[in-house]
């Protein structure tokens, strides 16, 4: 998976509902990302709230010391806006691409 | 993997974080999330390797980069010895020849050979040690204070010269990856420092009416070399800071 993806991805699971970090590599790795999410969601979260697109929160986990939970920004949802747009277009041409085998090389494969 | 397992690899990751340089309430803020998240990931059969990867140092690196620090260890002490010393050496022969130092220079057998030995910027002027105290004869430049101001002038910069050398060559001998900002920030931060020293200095010594006492003249030597100890250490630390990554503005 590309290393840039790894923001996105992270914004938008805890869009969904405010998380801490190891609740967010375990949901990851529900939708499939568990190869992603060794080692790369700490630091990404770092970056992404220091960027101020995330921000933190202590709560009292009830079992053990505090956890720390992220939730989104104003700037962080707009960001994910921004890219899933983004991503909706680059990958609607990626797939047209990929489908759609050019006239060109259809006629060298008749012949 | 065990709780002892687990407390070496936080242990590991923490010294490394403040190795390139992360403040201790920053590292202490996130040794405590990652302990509380791998009590739990471990308590229901996960590694710590699923989680921080197999790669502690690289683990540490991405975090001091998120938090704006370029990966590289501080290396105040080799910067300070590499950059220091030459600036202490051109300092000290500095101070002997505009000093009366031709006589003083002159006695060497090598140097008494060299034309700038005959440098002599009073007259007749002698050093000598008398109960543990060092007296020097009245200085008699009046004539020459511009040539003696150019002459601290010209060694200062060869100082800068000689120490920004040193540690640029230290620097690419142990592949630093922030060598050149490094010694970008030493040209502007050691004059700095050496002024802030000088002066500290001299204030110093005009509360000890210049005394020329030992004790004195080490108290002097102490503070300029803190001044240039910790410019060397804020150019490093500023060497250190890194923008954000690019990843955030597209995919």
């Amino acid at each position: 998976m590309l290393k840039g993806l790894i923001d996105p991805c992270l914004l938008a699971v805890i869009e969904a509902d405010d998380a801490y970090g190891y609740e967010i590599v375990r949901r990851l790795e529900i939708a499939g990302l568990g190869d992603v999410a060794t080692g790369s969601v700490y630091p990404a979260l770092a970056r992404l709230e220091q960027a101020g697109l995330l921000q933190s929160r202590r709560e009292e986990s009830g079992t053990g010391p505090p956890r720390k939970y992220y939730s989104t920004t104003v700037l962080g949802r707009a960001h994910l806006e921004a890219w899933r747009q983004e991503w909706l277009r680059l990958t609607s041409s990626v797939t047209r691409v990929l489908t759609n085998v050019p006239p060109q090389h259809q006629a060298e494969e008749q012949t | 993997m065990t709780k002892p397992a687990m407390e070496v690899a936080l242990a590991d990751i923490r010294k490394r974080l403040r190795a390139f340089g992360i403040s201790r309430p920053t590292v202490r803020a996130i040794i405590e999330e990652l302990h509380t998240d791998l009590l739990e990931a471990t308590g229901s059969g996960a590694s710590i390797d699923s989680i921080i990867g197999p790669d502690r140092r690289a683990f540490a690196a991405r975090i001091a980069e998120a938090h704006g620090r370029a990966p590289v260890p501080g290396r105040i002490p080799l910067l300070a010895v590499v950059s220091g010393l030459p600036v202490a050496i051109v300092a000290f022969f500095t101070y002997i020849v505009v000093m009366g130092g031709g006589p003083v220079l002159g006695r060497l057998p090598v140097v008494g050979r060299l034309p700038y030995s005959h440098l002599a910027f009073e007259r007749q002027s002698t050093v000598y040690v008398d109960d543990g105290v060092w007296t020097m004869s009245h200085v008699d430049n009046s004539n020459e204070v511009w040539l003696v101001l150019g002459v601290y002038g010209l060694a200062a910069a060869l100082g800068l010269a000689l120490a920004t050398f040193a540690a640029d060559a230290a620097l690419r001998l142990v592949r630093d990856d922030r060598r050149v900002a490094t010694v970008k920030w030493l040209l502007v931060a050691l004059p700095i420092g050496a002024i802030v020293g000088f002066s500290a200095a001299i204030l110093f010594a005009s509360t000890r009416d210049f005394s020329t006492r030992p004790r004195v003249i080490q108290v002097e030597c102490i503070l300029i070399t803190i001044a240039i100890i910790a410019s060397i250490a804020l150019a490093r630390e500023r060497a250190r800071r890194i923008p954000p990554p690019p990843s955030l503005s597209s995919l």
